[in-house]
């Protein structure tokens, strides 16, 4: 029995130190990301690159960098705004616009990231239909030779 | 002190399987999302469960570790250690048998070989060395008769 009860306490801890841990860990998943959503996961779209430099070009989007501040001042497609992972699901507001027929181009560093998807989902779930993944990324970005902003953030 | 052969066998299958749990949870607990689309790739939870394990198994892992390394309460760390090294070779052994083209994810998330037969043998052994110690830990805290208080033959 008192085995049993340990092993119980065991598990407890765990579950707890891990919800816990993954609040403070700026990559780490945030509490929102567990609570069930109900349905299957929504749809997003994804956007190339030559589709995301016409949206940047004309700024006829939003793009949401999902990297952490100092990956973002290093170098970012130009006008985008930081909003990092774990800060994002924190306080979703502070980084989603009001207008939510908003076009919103959601990419990270890596192509096909799922920090990013996970974002975009988000958005879409929350009414933000016009949103889009940017699936080749910053890398494909600059791989395909497009400009890049520099230095803190604008 | 009168040490049981086991004794030595314990010491050694503890220290070696808390060393592994421990670097193991290092490398999952830092990268959540990463682990989190390991255990997705497996096919066997949802994305939500999935979600849940990335959060809670490293911390497990971490914790069942730290108790097998210290002794603190062996009795429990040893059936849980034994029941994550089961479950882990059930996992493998059916992403094996159902041809899934995946990486373990078992230490490193990034870079490791995909799962073959070396990778189920090595789960097998640590499957294998679990039980065992689970069991010599059982028979080692049963009490023996001390030698000592037995009753002369007349």
């Amino acid at each position: 029995m008192k085995t049993f009860r340990r092993m119980v306490v065991l598990v407890a801890a765990s579950l707890a130190i891990g919800i816990l841990f993954n609040q403070f860990l700026d990559d780490g998943i945030p509490w929102r990301l567990l609570v069930p959503a109900g349905g299957r996961p929504p749809r997003v779209r994804y956007m190339d690159v030559e589709s995301a430099f016409e949206a940047s070009l004309h700024q006829s989007a939003v793009f949401l960098d999902v990297r952490s501040p100092s990956e973002f001042a290093v170098d970012r497609i130009p006008g985008a705004v930081n909003a990092p992972f774990g800060a994002f699901f924190r306080h979703p507001s502070g980084f989603t616009p009001a207008d939510r027929t908003l076009k919103i181009v959601v990419y990270d560093f890596e192509s096909g990231s799922r920090k990013a998807r996970l974002v975009a989902q988000w958005l879409v779930r929350g009414g933000y239909s016009n949103t889009a993944m940017f699936y080749p990324g910053l890398s494909g970005w600059l791989e395909t030779g497009k400009p890049v902003e520099k230095g803190g953030a604008p | 002190m009168n040490r049981h052969p086991s004794g030595i066998v314990v010491l050694v299958l503890r220290l070696g399987f808390g060393a592994l749990l421990i670097a193991a949870s290092v490398g999952k607990g830092l990268h959540p999302l990463d682990f989190q689309q390991s255990v997705d790739n497996y096919r066997v939870f949802g994305p939500w469960l999935s979600t849940w394990a990335a959060v809670f198994v490293p911390a497990l892992e971490m914790l069942t570790g730290l108790c097998l390394v210290s002794g603190l309460w062996l009795d429990a760390a040893a059936p849980v250690n034994a029941a994550l090294m089961s479950a882990f070779l059930m996992l493998v052994l059916q992403a094996f048998f159902r041809h899934l083209n995946i990486h373990c994810g078992c230490f490193s998330l990034k870079g490791e070989p995909n799962i073959d037969a070396a990778k189920i043998a090595e789960n097998l052994l640590y499957a294998a060395g679990s039980i065992l110690l689970y069991v010599l830990q059982v028979r080692d805290k049963k009490p023996r008769p001390d030698p000592g208080n037995r009753i002369p033959c007349i």
